[in-house]
């Protein structure tokens, strides 16, 4: 174990580790589909705006999408939170300590959160009056977004290989580390941003739909066009991730390829979903969306497992000890599902009332 | 000392939590009041039937999203983000006592949001009645997860009984907790007319103008009678220390303390002469005048709040530099080298007493010194032998009461009373990453450490 991880809080956890972790994983999912959303649709906005200036359809589908984009900050950003309360306090020891070696790297992704977000809401109420300068704003905004992406890869890596803590530390306490060099840092957050890109060309494919009510043609358009960038991205992921794969520790990597029969074997199901909504999202939208999504949710169980298989031998979340605060845990779920119904009431108003501009 | 630490040049990391933190409160109190201020003033739109006052009302509320939505929002998590990085043992003190209480803050503030986004987007989308209950529900939950927050905010001046029973409901509803809601609550109130000044003095046409700003102006009246009430209560639930460093104990922190007052006062006596009374002669400058001095107040207030709880972070339970009482015993047992992770060596010997001084200075003083810039060592220590400073060291809680007692061996604390005298002798101190120093690497020490353990 290496020695300069932080002992345990004194203080015990107040639900077992196995809950928390839950719960961790549970809330990544949540906080990684609007996330993509924004990553990737950032990227798509860009892309169509600077077509766009040729092509009516793409500007069109730009001024659509960079709409949405602010609120998929808020989405993101809500989202975001659970899973790292639950992170902190289970991780806590390593995630603290990482966060310090990269502190002002770290600490600096809230400025450029808060300047990407006015970006998408200045491009969002002025997209008009920006004219061809609009894509310049969308263009700093994903970028910035873009780069917290691959802070939250390098923090989330620093974290998992204590043994890297000492040679940083001793380099000075000024916090300035990146750690974007490490080796698997790259292919890593590479394999999130080309998810990010597949999951964003389904949501345009998705768009579509919803245009075709109004606009058959156009919406038919939108929808291959979102189609394509899912299947091409999809594809390309199967290099990407077999980089990612060979980029890792091969005693780690042993586990997803024949050594752990659970890690191989949610990776085997997780590739079949992919290939499976690959062969049908051309006919069935709804039958393609839903295994791609099973494939979302499986890889987030297999990144918790890669978590612990870095872990093996530093940190061990189930030999924590747990003072179960139940009563409190209780009122929690009661107010979450207060929370989520309040949510779908509130949408559901939405959703129905008359929309104020025909499109 | 358990954790790393980051050092900050020039501000430390209090400066920069309370620049982030003070920033956050003033416009959070403005999220949970503004959405009051929003509904109501809606209601007064309909019941007088008067399109021009929802106009303003509609305006007012895309000033609200970005404000509220992207900055306090955005800030919010800034506060989390830097006590993590400053105060690495406390926030982790909070999440283990609190992790269910920052769930439940997490579901009021992701239904908060939605609500805002539906209430926003939803002008001229949603019958009134709809568009009023969505406002309703903004505002409700807003002000839920300021109860929720204040709960583990007070938790930390006035930890009450958990000291004792550990209970989750003991830390929660903690002394204060209910006096500060009540100034909390208040503060909000005042801070949506305060706001809402701002954007009224904008409106171009001169009666709407006159009529809003006396609207807004109303919302810092209420406040003006129940801050001296609830702070008093506040005050009188308070550790008797924290009173007295409030109280003339403390210079700076009296004198900030007063101006927390003689601003809130000159806050509401303008208010209420100036747009209450003539709201037809309010300008925009004036409004702006109005919100610096608020911003003032949130500032100064915030800054004896947190500096009254010295020498604690968390009170009878964990200094100020995040060590425990617990492990304050196991120092004095083994010494405090012995009882860090995050430090180069765990021997004092006659030739690393510099690298011994400034290891203890790091886990021990830079949570809230720095050596040259804010609360800086250089300048405290300046003129001072190093006997004098070993002597300051023996007796730091009896001399500066809102320090932390120096813990360590005797020989530790001599090394960082020579550190200390080093730093303005002639011989240039080790200031310098310490890789530059001759010290052995990290794992042979706690190598060598964890052998003399076994």
């Amino acid at each position: 174990m290496s020695p300069l991880i932080p002992n345990p809080d004194p203080i015990p956890l107040p639900a077992p580790a196995g809950l928390l972790e839950a719960l961790l994983v549970f809330t990544l999912f949540l906080h990684l589909l609007p996330m993509s959303l924004l990553m990737g649709g950032g990227t798509l906005t860009v892309i169509s705006e600077l077509i766009g200036r040729r092509d009516e359809r793409h500007r069109k589908l730009a001024q659509a999408t960079a709409r949405l984009l602010p609120i998929l900050v808020a989405f993101t950003i809500t989202m975001g939170v659970a899973p790292l309360l639950f992170l902190q306090v289970v991780y806590g020891p390593l995630f603290f300590s990482s966060s310090i070696l990269m502190a002002w790297p770290w600490l600096s992704i809230i400025g450029m959160m808060l300047l990407g977000y006015y970006g998408y809401y200045w491009h969002s109420f002025q997209f008009e009056r920006l004219g061809r300068r609009a894509v310049w704003v969308t263009l700093a905004s994903t970028a910035l977004f873009t780069i917290i992406g691959l802070l939250f890869t390098s923090n989330m890596v620093l974290m998992l290989t204590p043994a890297r803590w000492q040679a940083i530390y001793k380099a000075g306490r000024s916090g300035l580390q990146w750690n974007v060099a490490e080796p698997t840092v790259f292919p890593r957050f590479l394999h999130m941003f080309v998810a990010s890109l597949a999951l964003s060309g389904l949501g345009i494919a998705m768009l579509g739909a919803v245009k075709a009510r109004a606009d058959t043609a156009f919406g038919a358009w939108v929808r291959q066009y979102g189609l394509g960038w899912f299947v091409a991205a999809t594809w390309v992921q199967f290099a990407v991730g077999l980089w990612f794969l060979v980029s890792l520790p091969p005693s780690i990597r042993g586990l997803f390829v024949g050594g752990g029969t659970v890690e191989t074997g949610l990776l085997i199901v997780a590739l079949a979903l992919a290939v499976i909504s690959l062969l049908t999202i051309q006919r069935w939208l709804g039958l393609g969306t839903a295994t791609i999504l099973g494939t979302v949710a499986l890889m987030v169980v297999i990144r918790h497992r890669l978590r612990a298989a870095y872990l093996a031998s530093e940190f061990d979340p189930s030999r924590l000890a747990v003072q179960s605060q139940t009563a409190v845990f209780a009122l929690f779920v009661l107010i979450l599902l207060c929370g989520i119904a309040a949510i779908a009431w509130m949408v559901w108003k939405f959703a129905q009332a008359p929309s104020p501009r025909p499109e | 000392m358990n954790y790393p630490v980051w050092e900050i040049p020039q501000i430390g990391g209090g400066m920069l939590i309370g620049l982030i933190a003070i920033l956050h409160v003033f416009v959070s109190h403005f999220a949970v009041g503004g959405g009051l201020y929003l509904v109501l003033a809606e209601r007064k739109a309909y019941r007088e039937n008067d399109p021009a006052v929802l106009e303003y009302v509609k305006g007012h509320s895309l000033f609200f999203v970005l404000v509220v939505l992207v900055f306090g929002a955005v800030s919010g998590v800034g506060i989390w983000w830097s006590i993590g990085l400053v105060s690495p043992a406390a926030t982790s003190t909070l999440l283990h006592v609190f992790v269910w209480a920052w769930a439940i803050e997490w579901v009021f503030f992701a239904v908060e949001i939605a609500a805002a986004f539906v209430y926003y987007y939803g002008w001229d989308r949603l019958d009134r009645r709809t568009h009023l209950t969505i406002g309703w529900i903004y505002f409700i939950t807003a002000w839920l997860s300021l109860f929720m927050i204040n709960g583990i905010l007070t938790f930390m001046l006035t930890p009450g009984r958990w000291l004792t029973t550990r209970e989750f409901w003991h830390a929660f509803f903690n002394p204060t907790a209910i006096p500060s809601l009540i100034i909390r609550t208040m503060v909000c109130i005042a801070l949506a007319g305060l706001y809402g000044l701002v954007t009224a003095a904008a409106i171009p046409e001169r009666k709407l103008r006159a009529k809003m700003v006396r609207f807004a102006a109303t919302w810092l009246l209420p406040a003006s009678l129940v801050l001296p009430l609830g702070g008093a209560w506040y005050i009188s639930r308070i550790p008797r220390f924290a009173r007295e460093i409030s109280m003339g104990g403390s210079p700076a922190v009296t004198i900030f303390a007063g101006l927390s007052i003689v601003l809130s006062a000159i806050l509401f006596v303008f208010a209420f002469f100036g747009p209450f009374q003539r709201p037809q002669h309010f300008n925009l400058p004036f409004a702006f005048m109005l919100a610096l001095i608020g911003l003032s107040v949130t500032g100064v207030t915030e800054w004896v709040r947190e500096a009254v709880r010295k020498p604690y972070i968390i009170y009878g339970y964990m200094y100020s530099n995040g060590i425990t009482k617990r492990e304050q015993e196991a120092i004095g047992r083994d010494g405090a080298l012995w009882v860090a992770k995050w430090v180069t060596t765990r021997e004092v010997r006659e030739d690393n007493r510099r690298e011994v001084g400034r290891n203890l200075y790091e886990i021990q003083c830079a949570s809230c010194h720095t050596i040259d810039g804010f609360n800086g060592m250089r300048f405290a220590v300046k003129g001072w032998r190093e006997e004098f400073i070993d002597f300051q060291l023996q007796h730091l809680s009896e001399l500066k009461g809102f320090m932390p007692p120096f813990m360590g061996t005797d020989l530790e604390r001599r090394a960082l009373a020579a550190w200390l005298a080093d730093l303005n002798s002639r011989v240039p101190p080790i200031t310098e990453p310490l890789a530059k120093a001759t010290a052995p690497p990290l794992a042979m020490a706690t190598s060598e450490a964890r052998m003399a353990e076994q």
